[in-house]
Order: structure tokens, then C-alpha cells, then sequence
């Protein structure tokens, strides 16, 4: 991905977050998102690839959406690719995933469900009110392939702001949302790897670091401090990623489906 | 003078460049909701590609579960639903014949076209973590279906797992506007079946159509009621304890072998 006037971007776990400073080469139209946002979707094409970008987004969705996908990358859950856009009217791009549906009930069996585990525990630990049937995409690859799940959209995160991270503990959001057709055992039992992962992440200290000041540089919308606290917090979550998980489920269950 | 109202369902498979086609209408009349299908789909090749394909068929399956009219489903930037039109009652099989007869002469028929059966089917086993217990296409006079060597006429069955004594011959049906014609096919596939292992000594075996999820209550009672006198049970796989049934009956029965 091209960088305009020598910007800078971060490789992160063999993926790298860019910054652009200029505005999309063009704008194609808008995308027909059913987005319960107040954002504005659009679809942009750079070097040939298509991007959905949202803009007149606030710092806090920004921030949750860059420490968000930094954190997919390395906790391995299916995201597509992604750049922040940083001209008058900052935004967020994400890859259009190439034919891919919104997530269906109908499907849910047969989704790779170590994917749909993954997009669990990364929601349980990034504090992610805002996953409903939009915000999971779903690639058919053919043969018999489970459907592959991605995860996007984590602007409603409260990962976006440090101290209402710090204020919700080891607490999970009252108001997180649930996939339906989704089991619970069957995340139960697809998500050993990435608390594996998690935890061994939770022991990482100088690479959370090393993120949180990352997304502080990449976003310029974090101090100092608070990549501090984000780094605590963060590793916090990371050690008792196996609890939030059942907190979460706990939560959304109860509450049931959007 | 009645009213009726369509609303056309297009599959745009490039958003960027605005380029739709009309894949479906959903229809409300006084018969209720429903959906028709456009007559042909646009090739592959047309379309993008493969990827776009295999989504295009799910979204037709997805389709067939549409039931309300006014409030459609999101499915993603590929779909969009039309806004209602509509149209006197008498004059909407007339229209949607003309809206719908697309692409290639009626008697092109790509019915068979989409998802094979059996890939969904397997699909959803490796999903469900069973797929090294389950074989695919059963064959009679080989391997475990050599008991039945004499009735060579049989058609292949999608899957099975066999273990020493008993054997599982499954065929997976589901959502798709090509339903009746699989279940047809199905019906026919096993009632064969069903008397050949009456006939000759072998294995304790038991048929199986498996509804992969979202096949709706009304083709699953059809599936029953079809298959009924194939002696075939049908499992929907949405009802946990006939899943949980079901695959746990797998894994005993592959299993078995194993110890054995």
C-alpha cells in the first residue's frame, strides 16, 4: 500500500497499518451498508483495491478501531485490511472483503467456528458493544471449506477511550450484543488457541508497549498517559481473557440477539 | 381489483461500479410473501468470478427465507432490495414473467447449477468436527458396500460412515429454489436403497436426510412426508438434540470400527 509524503506505517505481526494523508483517488459512490453509525460509508478505490471508508467518525472510534485491529493481528482473528485516513476529515478504510455476505443465522453451522470464536474473545477483551449480523462478514471459498468469518468494525469498542477502559475493569459492557445462531459451546470449545494466544500476549509487556504507542503515533489522537493506562488495561484484559469470554457470554446470552 | 406489489432483488458484484442484475422479486399478494427466482443466472464469468458465484448462491438460498415484505434483510454492498411497485393482481404473473426470464432461452435450464449437495454437506460435518468420521460417495459392490455388489444399478449416496456392523448412508438436503428437485432425486436415491437392503443380508444400515441449517419448517415436513416410506430419518439439524442425536450416532458408529 502506497505511502503519500513519506507517512508512516507500522508492521504489526506481518500486517501493516498505514496512514494516508491524502484523500481517496476516487470516489466511487456509496456503499448500500444497512450501518446503525453515525458514519459515513463509502466505497474508494486505491491501486486498483476497493476500500470501504468511514468518515466523520470521533476520536474514540478511531482509537478503538486502530488498537482494535493491531490487536486482531496478533490474537489471529480474520480481519481485513486496513488504513487509517488522516485528512480533514479523518476516517477509517477497511478492505472490501471480495464477495462476501453479511453474517445469517442459517450459516452459523456452517462458519469455521474457530473464526467465530475468535471474533468472541477479541469482543470480550476490546469491549465491543456494537456486534451484530453487519459487523461479521462471511466468504464462501468453495468446496468444503467452512465459511470463512471476519471480523470488522470495532469503533464501538471501549477500547476507544482510555479512561472508560480503565473505569470498566475487568468488567465486560452491560450492553454487548450476540450473533444469532451462534452456541455457546461452540465457541467455548473453538477458543483454546487464541486464549493461548492471549496469554502468552498478557505476558508480553514491551510488545504491548510497543503497540499502544503505535496506535498513539499512527492515530495522533493518544497522549502519553494514556497509552500508559491503555498498556495496563490492556494487559490486564489480556491475563483474564478466559473470564471475560464467560462474563461476555454470560452478558450476551442473557440479553439475547440484536 | 386486487393489488399486488414485487420488489426486484439485484446482486451487484462490483459495487464500485454500479453494474446490478436482477437475481429475484419478492413478491406480496394475496397469497402471502414469496419469492420467485429469475429464470437463469448470469455466468460466472460475467459476474467476476467464482467467489461471485458461490455468493450468489447463498444469497439465493438466503432468499428463500425471506418472509416478510417490508422488512427485507441486509446480506451485504452485493444486494439490494428494490423499493415496492405495485401492480394489479391479475397482470403480476404476466410481469414477473418478463421480469424474470433472463439471460438464456428457458429451455437453458441451470437448475443444477450452485453449491453442490454434497460439498454443503461436508461442509457443515467439518464445522461440526465429524468429517473424519464421515466418507463420501457410497458406492455399491466396494469397500463397505460390497454386500450389495449384486444390485450394481444403485446410485452413488453422498455420505457415509460404516463401521463393522451397522452403516449410515446420509444425503444432505437444504435451502435452495432447486429444493423439490433435490428432494425428488433424494427420494428416489434412497427408496432404492431401501428395498435393496431389505432384499440381501449385510450390515444393520440406516438412510438418513440431513436438513442443513435454515431449511424451513414447511420443506422439512415435505421431507418427511416424501421420504417417509423410504424408511429414511430426517434430521434437522437446527433441533439440537436431533444434531446432537445425529452426530453423536456418527461418531459411535465410526468409532465401533476403530475398537473393533
Amino acid at each position: 500500500m502506497t505511502d503519500l509524503g513519506g507517512n508512516i506505517g507500522f508492521d504489526f505481526a506481518h500486517q501493516r497499518l498505514d496512514v494516508i494523508e491524502a484523500k481517496f483517488l476516487q470516489k466511487t459512490g456509496v456503499v448500500p451498508v444497512n450501518n446503525r453509525s453515525r458514519a459515513l460509508f463509502m466505497l474508494d478505490i486505491r491501486d486498483g483495491e476497493q476500500y470501504v471508508v468511514k468518515r466523520g467518525i470521533d476520536a474514540t472510534d478511531i482509537v478503538a478501531e486502530a488498537l482494535g485491529w493491531l490487536l486482531s493481528q496478533e490474537l489471529g482473528v480474520r480481519t481485513p485490511r486496513a488504513m487509517l485516513v488522516s485528512d480533514d476529515s479523518p476516517g477509517w478504510a477497511s478492505h472490501l472483503v471480495q464477495a462476501a455476505l453479511n453474517w445469517d443465522q442459517a450459516d452459523a453451522a456452517l462458519c469455521n467456528p474457530v473464526d467465530v470464536a475468535n471474533i468472541f474473545v477479541l469482543d470480550a477483551i476490546v469491549g465491543n458493544t456494537d456486534r451484530h449480523h453487519d459487523n461479521v462478514l462471511v466468504c464462501d471459498e468453495g468446496g468444503t471449506t467452512p465459511l470463512l468469518v471476519h471480523s470488522i468494525d470495532l469503533g464501538n469498542s471501549r477500547i476507544g477511550h482510555a479512561l472508560g477502559l480503565v473505569e470498566l475493569g475487568l468488567d465486560v459492557p452491560a450492553d454487548s450484543q450476540f450473533l444469532r445462531g451462534v452456541e455457546r459451546t461452540t465457541i467455548e470449545n473453538h477458543a483454546a488457541a487464541i486464549l493461548a494466544r492471549a496469554g502468552l500476549l498478557a505476558k508480553d509487556r514491551s510488545r504491548m508497549v510497543a503497540l499502544c504507542y503505535e496506535a498513539g503515533r499512527l492515530t495522533r489522537l493518544i497522549t502519553a498517559d494514556e497509552q500508559k493506562l491503555f498498556t495496563e488495561q490492556l494487559l490486564l484484559r489480556l491475563e483474564n481473557a478466559e473470564k471475560l469470554l464467560s462474563d461476555h457470554l454470560d452478558v450476551t446470552l442473557s440479553r439475547g440477539a440484536p | 381489483m386486487t393489488s399486488a406489489a414485487y420488489r426486484l432483488v439485484h446482486f451487484s458484484p462490483d459495487p464500485a461500479t454500479g453494474i446490478k442484475y436482477p437475481i429475484a422479486a419478492l413478491v406480496s399478494s394475496s397469497a402471502g410473501t414469496r419469492v420467485e427466482f429469475v429464470s437463469h443466472l448470469p455466468d460466472a464469468r460475467c459476474i467476476g468470478g467464482a467467489d461471485r458465484m458461490r455468493a450468489l448462491h447463498r444469497v439465493q438460498q438466503r432468499l428463500t427465507r425471506v418472509s416478510s415484505f417490508s422488512q427485507v434483510p441486509s446480506f451485504g454492498p452485493y444486494v439490494t432490495f428494490d423499493t415496492p411497485h405495485d401492480v394489479p393482481e391479475e397482470n403480476l404473473a404476466a410481469l414477473l414473467r418478463k421480469l424474470l426470464t433472463l439471460y438464456a432461452p428457458p429451455h437453458l435450464s441451470d437448475a443444477d447449477t450452485g453449491p453442490r449437495r454434497k460439498s454443503e454437506g461436508m461442509k457443515w460435518f467439518t464445522a461440526m468436527g465429524v468429517s473424519r468420521f464421515v466418507q463420501r460417495g457410497f458406492r455399491p459392490g466396494t469397500g463397505p458396500g460390497m454386500f450389495l455388489k449384486n444390485i450394481p444399478a444403485l446410485e452413488k449416496v453422498s455420505h457415509y460412515t460404516a463401521g463393522v456392523h451397522s452403516l449410515m448412508l446420509m444425503e444432505p438436503i437444504f435451502a435452495r429454489p432447486q429444493f423439490e428437485k433435490d428432494l425428488k432425486d433424494v427420494a428416489r436415491r434412497l427408496a432404492a436403497y431401501a428395498l435393496a437392503i431389505s432384499q440381501v443380508s449385510g450390515p444393520h444400515t440406516q438412510l438418513y436426510a440431513y436438513a442443513l441449517p435454515g431449511l424451513s419448517p414447511k420443506h422439512i415436513n415435505e421431507a418427511r412426508r416424501i421420504l417417509d416410506f423410504t424408511h429414511t430419518k430426517v434430521v434437522n439439524v437446527d433441533i439440537p438434540r436431533e444434531r446432537d442425536d445425529f452426530l453423536g450416532t456418527i461418531r459411535e458408529v465410526a468409532q465401533a470400527s476403530l475398537v473393533d
